[in-house]
C-alpha cells in the first residue's frame, strides 16, 4: 500500500516536472519570437515602405503590406541621386578602413598577446582606454589635423580616424591568447620568419574571429555618418549615408516628402552588408565564441 | 646526422630565475639523449634553447662544429615534435608534413616523394587528405613525428611526445619511437618525466633538478650506481628505500647499526666509509624494493633480517608490491607474485647487503659506488 503511494507520487512529481519544462521551453519561444520581431520589424517596414507611395506610407491607418506596388520607387533613386557614385565613394572608404584596420589589427594584436616588451599591459590598457572614446569628443582636433594637411574632402581623410580600430586589436588579442605559443614556434621551426607566423598560422588559425571583427568593422565603415558629414559632406567623395540623408533635398533643391524614396535608398544602401552578413553568418557565433574564451 | 656540444650553458629570465645552471654536455652523432626530471626542472628550458626558442644568457652550444647561440630555430637544422604536437589544424596531413620542406622551396615532385615516404614509414598513407581534428591522439602523434622526419634535420628534438596519450597507446609509441631511431639513425633528445620512457628509449640519460645535472650515464648506471640520493630516489619505481643507519667501524670490519641490529658491510663498501671517515656517523641507507625478500631462502642465508607486519598488499600480476613500516620509515618490498603474504601478516624480510647503496646524510652524494 505504502509503496503504490509513493510509485504515485513520484509520477505525479514527473508529470509536474514535464509540465514545467514544456511552460518555461514555451516562454522561451515567446521570448525569442518577440525579441526578433522588435529587431527585425523596423527593416521590413523600411522594405514593404520602399515599394509604397507617398499618400499610403503618410496614410491615417498604416498598412502592413502595399495596397499598390511601386517598384518605380527605385529606379526613381537610382536615376535622380549620384548613387552609383556616392557607392564608389563608400566601397572605396569601407576597403581602405577594412585593409588599414586588418593590417594595424593582426600585428599589434600579436604584439599585445604573443610579444614580451617591457610596459606591454599598460599599452594595452592605453588601447582599451581609446575603445571607451567617442569619435564626437575627438572630432575637433582630427578635422583641424585634416584641414592642416588638407585631407578635407579626401578618401585619407576620410578613412583617418578609422584606420587603426581598438575593437580590432582587443578582439583579436583574445583570440590569439587562446593559441598555444606551441604552433607558432613549430612553424619557426619548420622555417617561418614572424611575419608569415602571424600570416600564414596564426590568422588562419582565428579565421573565424578575424571574419566575424573584419564584418563589424566593414558595417560600421559602410554605415559611418557623423565623420564623413564633417569631412567631406555634401562634397566630391559624398558617402552612401550622407548621400541618403540628403535624398529629402535632392528633389527641386528643396525638401520634400518622397520618404518612400528615401526608403528605397536606404534598402540600397542597407543591400551589401546584408549579402555580407548571410555570406559570413555561419562564422559569426563561433568567432565571437573564441573571441570570448580567453 | 651531427653532434652537440653544450659548454656552460645557464638560463637567467628577466625576473631574475636561474632555470638551468652550468649545463655541459657532448651529445654524440645517432645518440638517443634523454632529459629527466621533475616538473621545473629545466628540461623543457634546455630543450627549447638547444631549438633556438629561448635565448641562451650564457654559454656555448654548437650543433656539430658551428656556434648555434645566435642562429634562428630555422637555419638549425633541427626538427621539433610539442608535447601537443601543434599540428596546424587549417592544413591537411600532407601539406603539414610538406610545410617545412614547402618554405624551403624544395622541388614538388620532391616533397611528394619524402612525404609519402615519411606515411608509410608511419603508416599515415590514408591519413594525407585529413585535417588534425579528424586524427586519433595516435595518429597525430604520427603525423607530428612525419612532419620531423620529412625534413631528414641533422636533430630531432622531442618534447614530452608521449605524454598526451593513454597508457597503451604510450607504450605502443614509445616502441615505434624506437624503431624509428634505429632505422633513421639520427641524433635525438628527447624530454619526458616519465622514467619508465627515459629508461626504455635513451642511449643516454640527463637526470635534472633544478637546473642542475645530477648525473649523466646510462640507464644501467643510473640505476645500478646513482651518483646521488636524488637520481637514486627518481629512477626507478617503486622508489628505492632509504633508511638512516649509524656507521660502526671494528677494525677492517664495517656495520650499519639499523634498528639496534648492526649489519656487517662487504668490504668494497666498507673500505670507502673507512676512508671517508664515517666512524659513527649517520648516513642514508638506500635498498631497491627487489632487494628486499620474504623468501625462506634468502631471511634463511641474509644476515639483515627483520620481522615486520605488512601494511599494504598490492598484486600486479607478474609482481607484488609489500608496504610496511620498518626504522621510522616506509618500506616497499617487490616480492614474488606467488608469496603467501597479506596484509596483516608479521613477515621475515631480508636485505639483500650487497645491493645497498649508501649516501652521506649532508651531501646527500653515493658514498658507495
Amino acid at each position: 500500500m505504502s509503496s503504490q503511494t509513493t510509485t504515485i507520487s513520484i509520477a505525479k512529481e514527473n508529470a509536474s516536472a514535464i509540465r514545467r519544462r514544456k511552460i518555461l521551453k514555451v516562454i522561451q519561444y515567446v521570448i525569442a519570437i518577440v525579441v526578433t520581431l522588435i529587431m527585425i520589424f523596423p527593416l521590413y517596414w523600411m522594405i514593404v515602405s520602399s515599394f509604397k507611395s507617398q499618400d499610403e506610407i503618410l496614410a491615417t491607418i498604416p498598412t502592413l503590406w502595399p495596397q499598390e506596388w511601386h517598384p518605380e520607387n527605385y529606379s526613381n533613386v537610382w536615376s535622380k541621386a549620384n548613387f552609383a557614385e556616392y557607392y564608389l565613394n563608400t566601397i572605396i572608404m569601407t576597403a581602405g578602413i577594412l585593409v588599414c584596420q586588418i593590417v594595424s589589427g593582426v600585428f599589434a594584436a600579436y604584439g599585445f598577446s604573443k610579444g614580451k616588451f617591457r610596459g606591454q599591459n599598460v599599452l594595452f590598457l592605453v588601447v582599451l582606454g581609446a575603445l571607451m572614446i567617442p569619435i564626437q569628443v575627438t572630432f575637433i582636433p582630427l578635422y583641424l589635423m585634416c584641414a592642416r594637411w588638407n585631407l578635407v574632402n579626401t578618401f585619407i581623410g576620410l578613412m583617418l580616424p578609422e584606420m587603426v580600430s581598438p575593437y580590432y586589436i582587443f578582439m583579436l588579442r583574445q583570440t590569439f591568447m587562446a593559441v598555444d605559443d606551441s604552433y607558432l614556434e613549430a612553424a619557426r621551426v619548420d622555417g617561418m620568419g614572424r611575419v608569415g607566423v602571424i600570416t600564414k598560422i596564426l590568422a588562419p588559425m582565428c579565421k573565424s574571429t578575424i571574419l566575424t571583427t573584419t564584418l563589424v568593422t566593414f558595417t560600421n565603415g559602410w554605415n559611418s555618418y557623423f565623420w564623413p558629414k564633417i569631412v567631406a559632406g555634401t562634397g566630391e567623395k559624398t558617402v552612401l549615408t550622407i548621400g541618403l540623408a540628403n535624398l529629402k533635398n535632392t528633389f527641386a533643391g528643396q525638401s520634400t516628402m518622397n520618404n518612400h524614396e528615401i526608403m528605397a535608398g536606404a534598402v540600397m544602401a542597407i543591400l551589401p552588408v546584408v549579402i555580407l552578413f548571410f555570406i559570413f553568418q555561419k562564422y559569426m557565433l563561433t568567432g565571437y565564441s573564441k573571441a570570448a574564451m580567453k | 646526422m651531427a653532434s652537440l656540444s653544450l659548454e656552460h650553458i645557464d638560463k637567467v629570465y628577466d625576473n631574475g630565475f636561474q632555470a638551468v645552471k652550468d649545463f655541459n654536455l657532448e651529445i654524440e652523432d645517432k645518440e638517443f639523449i634523454i632529459f629527466v626530471g621533475p616538473s621545473g626542472c629545466g628540461k623543457s628550458t634546455t630543450l627549447r634553447m638547444i631549438a633556438g626558442l629561448e635565448d641562451i644568457t650564457s654559454g656555448t652550444l654548437k650543433i656539430g662544429d658551428r656556434i648555434v647561440n645566435d642562429v634562428e630555430p630555422k637555419d638549425r637544422d633541427i626538427a621539433m615534435v610539442f608535447q601537443n604536437y601543434a599540428l596546424y589544424p587549417h592544413m591537411t596531413v600532407y601539406d603539414n608534413m610538406a610545410f617545412g620542406l614547402k618554405l624551403r622551396k624544395v622541388p614538388k615532385d620532391e616533397i611528394k616523394k619524402k612525404v609519402l615516404e615519411a606515411a608509410k614509414i608511419l603508416d599515415l598513407e590514408k591519413l594525407l587528405d585529413r585535417k588534425p581534428k579528424a586524427l586519433s591522439g595516435g595518429q597525430r602523434q604520427r603525423v607530428a613525428m612525419g612532419r620531423a622526419i620529412v625534413r631528414n634535420p641533422k636533430v630531432f628534438l622531442m618534447d614530452e611526445p608521449l605524454s598526451n596519450l593513454d597508457a597503451k597507446l604510450r607504450v605502443q609509441m614509445r616502441l615505434e619511437i624506437s624503431k624509428l631511431h634505429q632505422k633513421l639513425g639520427t641524433t635525438i633528445i628527447y624530454v619526458t618525466h616519465d622514467q619508465t620512457e627515459a629508461m626504455t628509449l635513451g642511449t643516454r640519460i640527463v637526470v635534472m633538478k633544478d637546473g642542475v645535472v645530477q648525473q649523466v650515464d646510462t640507464p644501467h648506471n643510473l640505476y645500478h650506481a646513482p651518483c646521488n640520493l636524488f637520481v637514486a630516489g627518481f629512477i626507478g619505481s617503486p622508489q628505492m628505500n632509504f633508511l638512516d643507519a649509524t656507521v660502526r667501524v671494528r677494525g677492517k670490519e664495517v656495520y650499519l647499526e639499523l634498528e639496534g641490529q648492526e649489519i656487517l658491510l662487504p668490504a668494497s663498501k666498507g673500505d670507502k666509509l673507512i676512508q671517508g671517515g664515517y666512524d659513527g656517523k649517520t648516513v642514508v641507507m638506500g635498498i631497491r624494493p627487489e632487494d628486499v625478500y620474504d623468501s625462506q631462502l634468502m631471511v634463511s642465508t641474509s644476515h639483515a633480517v627483520y620481522e615486520e607486519t605488512v601494511r599494504v598488499y598490492e598484486m600486479l600480476g607478474a609482481e607484488v608490491f609489500l608496504y610496511f613500516d620498518f626504522a621510522g620509515t616506509n618500506m616497499t618490498a617487490r616480492v614474488d607474485p606467488r608469496t603467501n603474504v597479506r596484509a596483516g601478516d608479521k613477515v621475515k624480510f631480508a636485505l639483500d647487503i650487497n645491493k645497498i647503496h649508501i649516501f652521506d646524510k649532508e651531501t646527500e652524494a653515493t658514498i658507495t659506488n
